[in-house]
């Protein structure tokens, strides 16, 4: 059985990735926002009527639509990626943030 | 008494003595010799024969490449479900098996760690990336009602949490996020269970594809349009 792994926040995620297994900080240090950004396409697929609308009702003709999912990706050094579909949305909100205080 | 000298050279002789009493082997250059057309011959080459296809066959098969059949949803619209058609065919390439050369993005079969069955996902993180943590998927039950339509859904959300792929793992998940059994369930995989990497689609015919290149693209502008079957 895979073994159980800790999640740890979106927030952390730029602190653990510039510590070294060993405790020592990375050098020099990963910037993600610097990493060239890639995109990985997926789905959620449903049945809805031909139509269009929901879910299709007896006798009605039905389509699967595939709705797209997107994921991001940042490409750092050594090939090590890191799925920052999360990370976007809260450092824009983050930073926004930030900018709005000053 | 001193024990009897033995010379190697009187071993030699007794050897090949010995050997002159041995019938020749059964060789291609023996049958050869044999009256044409006898029966041992043409058993003995037949047998060779079959054996060497056998040998061919599975060598091809469990070491460079192969043809699979596949069912369901999980990974629609990559992979067809051929729930109302021929199932659908798949070509895999056995020269990744236990994840040698996988890359992020790439299709795999694998060997489900929890009852042995056989599935196809596409893989999200290798040994040391960091991964998004996904909601699970719909099951049967989970069916939407045209009233719940209208909600939002709780059903594949990104939270705001990430998880690092443990070492000799991988993350898999389905394209189908909906409606895909994944690592969302099962967690990691064992890279030693995957047994290959999917190159192409190669039926129904009108979906032939090639999927060998990966599903990692440079980020494209403007959004991405809807698949509809």
């Amino acid at each position: 059985m895979a073994p159980l792994v800790p999640t740890l926040h979106v927030s952390a995620l730029q602190s653990e990735l510039n510590t070294l297994p060993h405790g020592k900080p990375r050098s020099p240090p990963l910037d993600l926002s610097q990493a060239p950004r890639k995109e990985l396409v997926q789905y959620r697929c449903n049945v809805r009527a031909k139509d269009g609308g929901g879910p299709p009702k007896q006798g009605q003709r039905a389509v699967i639509v595939c709705d797209p999912v997107v994921r991001f990706y940042r490409v750092c050094q050594d090939g090590l990626m890191v799925e920052t579909t999360a990370w976007e949305g809260w450092k824009d909100k983050h930073v926004g943030a930030e900018l709005g205080e000053r | 008494m001193p024990p009897p000298r033995i010379y190697l050279a009187s071993i030699f002789a007794r050897l090949r003595n010995l050997r002159s009493n041995i019938p020749p082997r059964l060789s291609r250059n023996h049958l050869k010799s044999a009256a044409p057309g006898g029966v041992e011959r043409n058993a003995a080459r037949y047998m060779l024969t079959v054996a060497q296809v056998y040998l061919g066959f599975h060598l091809t098969f469990k070491y460079f490449y192969k043809l699979e059949f596949t069912s369901g949803i999980s990974m629609v619209p990559t992979i067809p479900h051929g729930i109302n058609s021929s199932p659908p065919c798949i070509l895999v390439s056995m020269l990744h098996r236990r994840g040698k050369g996988v890359k992020v993005g790439d299709v795999v079969v694998y060997t489900h760690p929890s009852n042995q069955t056989q599935a196809c996902k596409r893989v999200i993180g290798m040994p040391g990336d960091y991964v998004c943590v996904v909601s699970p998927n719909r099951e049967a039950e989970d069916l939407p009602t045209a009233a719940e339509e209208e909600e939002e859904d709780t059903f594949v959300q990104f939270k705001e949490e990430m998880i690092r792929v443990p070492e000799g793992h991988c993350w898999v998940a389905g394209d189908n996020l909906e409606w895909s059994r994944d690592s969302r369930i099962h967690g990691a995989v064992p890279l030693n269970l995957i047994r290959g990497k999917v190159l192409a689609v190669c039926l129904p015919f009108g979906e032939r594809k090639w999927l060998g290149g990966g599903g990692l693209r440079e980020v494209q502008e403007g959004g991405h349009e809807l698949v509809i079957r």
